[in-house]
Order: structure tokens, then sequence, then C-alpha cells
């Protein structure tokens, strides 16, 4: 059975510089398979300089890989006919960061919702656009008397977030970007937004990608998480699995500097090592090699592939190296079993 | 009314461009009525040489145009020439900054490169040329059209960098995720949120097109037969006006153009505040 | 009514209060209104603690952050209030006394510390602004002297103040930041949302740093924030604010545990910890605008305990034991809002026993740290 998407050992290299240019890798050897009878929600997990922001811009399509390839339903997403992108189009929706810039602020913010119901059909009517976008607003906790024909500066960016979400409801996508949705939202607000998303995916069956920084929201609200650093994935697998019994370095010094709302949790077990300036892009090393404090002489030499820890978690590390080995495009074999 | 009010309080500038053109307007209406544009601004309208009395509110000039009715005349075509040219010169600004700085790429580079290279061209040197060349032949739009010709270049780089500051924005991420296509994109979603800062360009460009066609026509290459106020300067000039005493002569222009240059700065420091929300004054 | 915060942190009582802010109230004078951003607030802050003043946007607390420097601008100004470090009054001084103890006083770690170094000069002489103009008498030698002792207390090598601020991370521009507000030894440091843009691993540090040189130096912090994580990790007292209100002040233990305020209390219920994954608790409605603000108790509009007082009657302050004060009704009626919450979780637990689960995160990383 195709995947809906696909990504197959994608990578994107940005060059810069026009004498001596300068090489970043943002994205190094990635695959993901999202499957349309299988909806799930991924958490893709990283700092800045993980390369997750731009794994968001590659599964939107708004950039192609610099090596690999995407598919949409078996297709390469170069060779896409007209209609066929129109199609993806309609089916891979976003949720953006910033819930005032995603509004133009010379509109009202109904806008954000007619455009995509004029351009993709989803309403014979002005009545019916109307009765809709009520209707999406609603189940997102707004009244829509309150909402509509208002400016974006008009309302609270919860409530802007809220609309965003409203309207990847209303499209009714078979996957939803959500970068970061909740960062840029007030504290008290994010177990609403968050919840709404969960909605979207238990009750319409879409695939959600969640991007962000943060830990907690991550493992509250997705099944599945892959954790990046410096645009390789360090971990993967279920969430509970990677969370409590983290096996990557890396992703127990994420974890060790979460900062839980727990008085009787504390911080800061994991020694923080800084880098040490040896160079990270070039070798074909590990990537954390030069911050990890169980770094071995072979891991500067070649970057570890998968190691199955257990059917639901994988980690590249040597440390994990009594594990089976896993290759890098098959990291879906510990994925998708929600 | 009253918040228009409120808001020239806090942002005196438009309020003195409103008023300098509000003076503008009354003194040329008046000009309008009472003169017969077409006989009074041109030579041996009225004895020459006189001072301002009452029958000759604004004095006679050497060749007998009466002055009232030329800086009426004059005020309307040299307006005229700076608004044309400054149209023009801001709608193919317009249109080459939003391709270059949306579409990227090559189209980009040619764009940028042309304009950078015609903007090394010293722009005066060009126009006295241009307009000498054509001295016979030269009319109003002629001028116009020749200013045009060299004032679309500082608009289309200062467009294109506006727009590349608003290319990367979410919201436009948010139009193309809802289907929109690219001149959609670039006229719906760009277009209107330039509209305060494209009013205050054009402010800009009309500004240059007067000075302009002023400095043109004060050196002799404008219209000769025209009583625009570059011209009235030639001929100050031209008939030793200040050395034979008749001040009103000089003093007609220049006042009109000092009015019009604090009137159009004005106006375009309130819109440029308008536009940019973040240099907005406190209360 | 001010609370009175001697705590954790071993304070003897008697002690004077380093900062002290008594009924501090600042004033925003807009097209639409009056608005009072900053409402009566009052608190203590003891040499060596560490305050957190945790809240949403709108609540006053970058406010107060601004306040206690006296840097509100038009059309804001401090309307009502005394700020007092150690024997100084800043909100009597005059405009020249204040420059003078800004940073020799109280010291401030801004926000965004992008935006706050000056990108065209480098960190040397950022830091030699600081000090020449408190501290004009030092030699040149002394002031380099110092340059290097303060980058060096911020874990950042002495080779940093040749550099140009675009040159450094984030993380360090923000150690950069604290070196320059620790430069004076002041008595008071304000650190308003000093991590926010930063990632999780490098927050730690940073976090850690600003403890270190607290303690070292003996200095009091004020942590200005929105997260309820890095309060717990980090400050011994937290202060609460809504819509310009002290809704609650304790120590933390106490505040986590059994808070009395209901906002405190859904704060710290909605944020997701390991114990109860996809149980998602929000706090319904959105913060009342401060140009409309409810009758009565700020707070009632979204508060699920609400009564009928509450919508006549603002609540007063009620003092508990340990200098825990906090505002609601609630603290009148027997039980308080521990019985409220109690008596909700135990209804809970007879609808959903699969569901019920005491307290907050009790799975997860072990609590005597290391993983399995």
């Amino acid at each position: 059975m195709t995947a809906l998407l696909e990504l197959r050992n994608c990578s994107k290299v940005y060059k810069s510089g026009f004498f001596s240019p300068k090489v970043t890798v943002a994205l190094d050897d990635f695959s993901l398979t999202i499957d349309e009878a299988n909806p799930t929600i991924t958490a893709v997990v990283g700092e800045s300089g993980s390369g997750k922001s731009t794994l968001g811009s590659l599964l939107m399509g708004f950039i192609g890989p610099s090596s690999g390839q995407v598919f949409y339903r078996g297709k390469d997403m170069t060779t896409l006919s007209g209609a066929e992108r129109w199609q993806f189009r309609q089916d891979v929706q976003a949720i953006f960061q910033d819930p005032f810039a995603a509004y133009n602020p010379f509109y009202t913010v109904d806008h954000v919702l007619t455009v995509p119901i004029r351009k993709f059909g989803l309403a014979r009517n002005k009545e019916e656009a109307r009765e809709k976008m009520g209707e999406a607003l609603r189940k997102v906790g707004l009244r829509p008397e309150e909402i509509l024909g208002r400016y974006p500066h008009q309302l609270s960016g919860g409530q802007r977030q809220r609309i965003i979400v409203a309207r990847a409801m209303l499209l009714k996508p078979k996957i939803i970007v959500a970068d970061e949705p909740v960062s840029m939202v007030d504290a008290s607000l994010r177990a609403t937004i968050l919840e709404s998303i969960y909605t979207l995916h238990k009750e319409l069956g879409v695939s959600v990608l969640y991007i962000t920084h943060d830990l907690t929201t991550a493992y509250h609200v997705s099944n599945q998480i892959v954790v990046l650093y410096k645009g390789s994935v360090m971990e993967g697998g279920e969430v509970s699995n990677v969370v409590k019994q983290p096996q990557h370095p890396y992703t127990r010094l994420l974890i060790d500097s979460i900062p839980w709302p727990d008085v009787s949790l504390q911080w800061g077990k994991e020694p923080v090592i800084k880098d040490d300036g040896s160079s990270p892009t070039t070798t074909t090393g590990c990537k954390f090699a030069s911050r990890c404090p169980h770094v071995m002489p072979k891991c500067r030499e070649v970057a570890p592939t998968f190691f199955e820890v257990n059917p639901q978690q994988a980690s590249a590390c040597y440390l994990s190296e009594s594990s089976p080995a896993l290759a890098k495009s098959d990291l879906q074999r510990v994925l998708n079993k929600a | 009314m009253k918040g228009f009010l409120n808001y020239v309080r806090r942002n005196p500038n438009l309020g003195i461009g409103f008023l300098m053109f509000a003076i503008l307007f009354v003194f040329c209406t008046i000009g309008y009525f009472r003169y017969d544009l077409a006989k009074a601004a041109y030579p041996l309208a009225a004895p020459a040489n006189k001072p301002p009395s009452w029958q000759y509110p604004l004095g006679t000039d050497s060749q007998g145009r009466e002055l009232y009715a030329v800086i009426v005349a004059g005020t309307f075509l040299t307006l005229r020439i700076g608004v044309t040219a400054g149209l023009i010169g801001l709608a193919t600004g317009t249109v080459l900054g939003f391709i270059a700085a949306y579409f990227r790429g090559w189209v980009d580079v040619v764009i940028k490169s042309l304009v950078d290279i015609l903007l090394t061209i010293p722009g005066l040197m060009v126009l006295i040329i241009i307009a000498s060349a054509t001295k016979q032949a030269m009319s109003i739009t002629l001028l116009a059209l020749i200013i045009a010709s060299l004032a679309w270049m500082g608009p289309t780089r200062s467009i294109r960098a506006q727009v590349l500051s608003l290319r990367e924005r979410p919201f436009l991420q948010a139009a193309r995720l809802s289907g929109m296509n690219s001149i959609e994109i670039i006229f719906l979603e760009l277009m209107p949120n330039l509209l305060p800062y494209l009013a205050a360009s054009l402010v800009g460009s009309v500004t240059g097109g007067i000075f302009a066609s002023i400095g043109l026509e004060a050196f002799g290459l404008g219209a000769m037969r025209e009583p625009t106020l570059g011209m009235t300067i030639y001929w100050v000039i031209y008939y030793s006006a200040l050395l034979k005493g008749m001040w009103w002569w000089a003093m007609a222009p220049v006042s009109v153009i000092i009015i019009i240059f604090v009137g159009l700065f004005s106006l375009g420091a309130g819109l440029d505040e308008l536009a940019n929300p973040r240099t907005r004054r406190v209360l | 009514m001010s609370a009175d915060s001697t705590g954790r942190s071993g304070v003897a009582s008697g002690t004077k209060p380093v900062l002290s802010v008594k009924d501090l109230c600042v004033d925003y004078y807009t097209d639409a209104g009056r608005l009072r951003a900053c409402d009566n607030v009052s608190f203590n802050l003891y040499p060596g603690q560490r305050l957190g003043l945790v809240g949403e946007s709108g609540s006053g607390k970058s406010t107060i952050a601004l306040a206690l420097m006296r840097m509100i601008k038009p059309p804001g100004r401090i309307s009502g209030g005394r700020v007092m470090v150690g024997d100084d009054d800043l909100t009597a001084m005059s405009d020249n006394e204040m420059r003078s103890a800004r940073m020799r006083l109280i010291g401030m770690v801004p926000q965004a510390a992008m935006s706050a170094l000056n990108p065209v000069i480098r960190i040397r002489a950022q830091i030699q602004d600081v000090l020449q103009v408190h501290e004009p008498n030092l030699t040149y030698s002394q002031v380099q002297a110092r340059i290097i002792e303060v980058l060096e207390a911020v874990e950042l090598r002495p080779e940093v103040a040749n550099l140009y601020p675009h040159e450094l991370s984030g993380g360090m521009k923000q150690r950069v930041c604290i070196a320059i507000a620790v430069a004076l030894r002041p008595k008071v440091i304000i650190a308003d949302e000093p991590t926010s843009a930063l990632d999780v691993i490098v927050q730690r540090q940073v976090m850690e740093t600003i403890g270190r040189l607290q303690r070292e130096m003996n200095i009091a912090v004020v942590l200005i924030g929105h997260d309820m994580g890095l309060m717990a990790q980090f400050v011994d007292h937290l202060a609460v604010m809504y819509a310009g209100k002290l809704a609650e002040i304790g120590p933390t233990p106490t505040l986590f545990a059994k808070p009395n305020h209901p906002y405190t209390h859904m704060l710290i219920s909605s944020l997701p910890t390991l114990g109860q994954k996809g149980v998602f608790r929000g706090i319904p409605g959105i913060t009342p605008s401060l140009l409309a603000l409810p009758t009565g108790c700020y707070f009632r509009t979204r508060c699920p305990y609400v009564m009928d007082v509450c919508s006549s009657e603002a609540p007063t302050q009620v003092a508990f034991d340990g200098g825990h004060v906090a505002s609601c009704h609630l603290s009148s009626v027997p039980g308080g809002l521990t019985g409220r919450v109690e008596a909700e979780r135990d209804a809970e637990a007879r609808l959903n026993p699969a569901n019920a689960e005491k307290g907050t995160g009790e799975a997860g990383p072990n609590k005597t740290g290391g993983f399995s």
C-alpha cells in the first residue's frame, strides 16, 4: 500500500559565500513515512540548528531536498502534475508558530478562512461558507460572533492561534505540519490548543507532525518521537519509551534539562559538556561526538547507524551496539506502531 | 472629522502638509475664477513692469503677464508635470520592484543590475542633454515623460527592499498553503500591505518630479511659452528683474515654490509616519 | 499589606529586606482610557533570596521589572507606591540619582539579549561603558581587570571581550548581559525572561550560571517569566500575577503543593508532566483586557470555583503560614481551595478509576537522578 507521504534519505545542504563557500548541512539522510491508514502524531524534537524547520518546509513542499526523494502517494514530488500538486496542497496543511505573523494585517481574520474555502471549493455559497467557519470556530472553543469581522490586532494571541487550528480543521487535510504551535502562546492556553490538535487527530484521522523544542508538550500530545541534532536523527521511537528511558546521550541531556514544574524533580544531573569545537559538519563521525560524555574514538570516525533497542525504540549510538543494527532508511520500523 | 483632527495632533506633519495645500487651493480657486487664465498668464495681457497694486495683486512682469494669473496657471502646470512624472516613475518602479523581489532568481538579478547601473548615471546631465536636444518641440507632457524616464529607478529599489522584507512573513506561506498562486499573492496579499508605503513614495516621487522640472526650466530647457513656475524664474533671471528692482516678480514664484515644498515635505513625513507605526509619537 | 517572605533560604527574621516594594501602582494613559498595569503590588526580598514573578502576557510582570528600574516611559507612569533597595528609596530619587543607582544598586538582565547589546561595539567596550559611568575613578588597567573578572564569572573566555555581538551564540550573548548586570555588584538583579529565546539545554546552563553568581555574590534575584517549570527549578519564593494584581505569593514548595489561589492551581495543572499523558487541563476563557476588567475578582470569569461573592467584592489578601499570601474568597471558606480540589479529584477518581493519579508527575526520571 503506497504511503501518503514518504521521505527517503533526504538531505538538505545550504551553500553560502561566493569565494570560500561554507556548507551547512541542515538535514542529513532523513527518512520518514506517513500512512493514510495509520494516522499518527509524530513529534520532531530538536534545538535550534537541528534541522526541524527545514524538515517542516520539506514536508510542506516549499523546498526540495538536495539529495534523496520525497514521494507523495508513491510519486516523486518533482514529477507531479498540476492536478496532483493541487491535491497535495489540499492534503498537507500547516499550523504556524507566530499567531500574529500568520495573518495579513490588512484583512480581517476571516480572510484566513474564506480564502481556502473559496480556493478549495469547500462551500457552495456564502451562507454555507459562514456556517462552516462558525462550526470550525466553535470546535476550537471560540464564539464566531466575537471573532469574525475582527482584525488580527484586536484579538489575543491565544484566540488567533485557535483560529489557525480551526482553519486546519476546516480544510480536513490528511497531514498537518505544526511548527511550534504553542511556543508563542501563553501557558494557560497551551493545553487548550494542544487539545484541539489532538482532537483533530483523533476525530478526523489526521496525521500530525509536531515540530518543537519542548519535550514536555511533545510527550503529552504525540505517540512517537524523533530526536534531531544538527540535522541527524539521534533517537526515535514510541514516545513513552524514548522519554522515560532515553538511550542516546543527547536525549538524556535534553530530558535532564527540562524544567519540570515539580519541585522534587531537579534538573541538572547530567553534566553539560561544552562543544570543544572539533569540526561539526565536515567529519563523517557522530554529530554529537564533541559534546558526548561517553565519546569513544570510533564515534569520531564513523557515524553510528541505528540500533534497535526494543521493537519501539532505536538509538544512533555505539552505546547500544549490542542491539541489532537498523539502517537509517528503516527508522520507520520502530515508528508507526501506535 | 474629530478623529482626523485628533490624529493630526499626534502627527503635526500631516497637518502642516494639508494646511499648505489648503492655502494653495484657496489661492488658486480665487485666481481661477477671477482671471481668464488663457489670456492673463501670457504676454501682453497687461501693462508691463507694474508693482503690486489693488488692480494687479501680484504685479506684472516685463512681458506684460499678470503675475497672479501666472502663479495660478504655473502651479497647475508644475503640479501636473510633477504628478505625471511621479506617477509614471512610481508605477514602473512598483511593477519592477514587485517582480524582482517576489520571483527572485535571474529576473531579480537582471532588474537589480539594470537599476544599479542606471542609477550611477548622473540624472541631471542626461536630462539637460535630452532637453536641449528637443528644445523647440518641448511641451509640458514631453518634459514630464523625460523626467519620468529617470525617476523610476529609485522607487524600484525601495519597493523591492520592502517586498523582500515582507516576503518571508508567515502570512504569505499561509496564502500559498491556501492555494493562492503567485499573481494573486502579489496583488491581494502583498500590495495592500504596501499601500501606505506607496502613498508616501508617491509624494516623494512627485516632489522629485516637480523640482526636476523647475530646475530644467530655470535653465531655459522647459517649454518656453508656458507660464510654469520654473519658466517664470527663468524669465526673472533673463530680464534681470532683481537688478531692476522688480522684487515682486521674483517673490511670487519663490513663495509659491516654498509653500509647495513645505507642503509636500510635511505630507511625505506625515504619510511616512502613518505607514510606519513604529515612528508614531506617543501622546 | 505586604508579604514577608522569610523562607527556605534560612534568613533570620529581623533581617532587613534588600528590596522592598510597597503598594506599587503603574498606570498607562492611552487613547482608550487609563489602564492599571500594576495594582498595589507589594513584596519583600531578602539578601541571597530568589523570587519568581510569574504571569502571562498582560499580567503586569514586565511592567514591574521596568518600574523597579524606573524605566517606565510615557504614556505610562508610576502612580503610587514605594520601591526601596536597602535604605535607598528609588521612587523618590531624581532622574540623575536614579541613573547612578541603576546598575549599581539594582541591575537588570533584559529579555532578548540579541537586542540589548549594541551590534557595532565590541563586548569589551560595552562592559567598559557601564564601569566607567559608575566608577570613574578606576584606572584603565583596573577596568580591564574587572572586565576579565566578570567574563570569567559567567564562564566566558576572556577573548570574548574582543568580539562583536554577532559573533556570539544566543547563550553567550545572554551571559554577556548577565556579566554587565553583575559588573557593579548590585544588591538586586532583575532577570526579565532571560532564557525565553534560548534552547532548553542552554537555558539550563544560563540559569545555573545565574544561580552560582547569585550564591557567590549574595545577590538577591527577581526572576520574571511565564514558565512555571523554570520557577519550580530555580526560585525559592514565587509570586503569581494576574491582570496587574498579585494573586498569590509564597514559598515555592508550598505554592506547588497547596496553592490557595485557583489561578495558581490551574496554571500548575495545565502544564504537562510525565505522569498524565493525554490529559489536557487548559484554563478556559481568556485574560480580560485591562480596559474592561470584571467587577469583584478579576479571575472570576475563568474560575471553576467561582462563588456569588466573587462578582460583588474584590478579594483581600489573606496570610497563611510561612509568608504565604493569597487573594481569594475561598480562603475564608472552610477547607479552602485545597478542600475543593481534593473533593473534585475524588469525584473524578470514582468516575474514572483508570485516570486517577494524585499530584504531579510521579513517573518519570527517577527522583534520585539518573536513568535506568
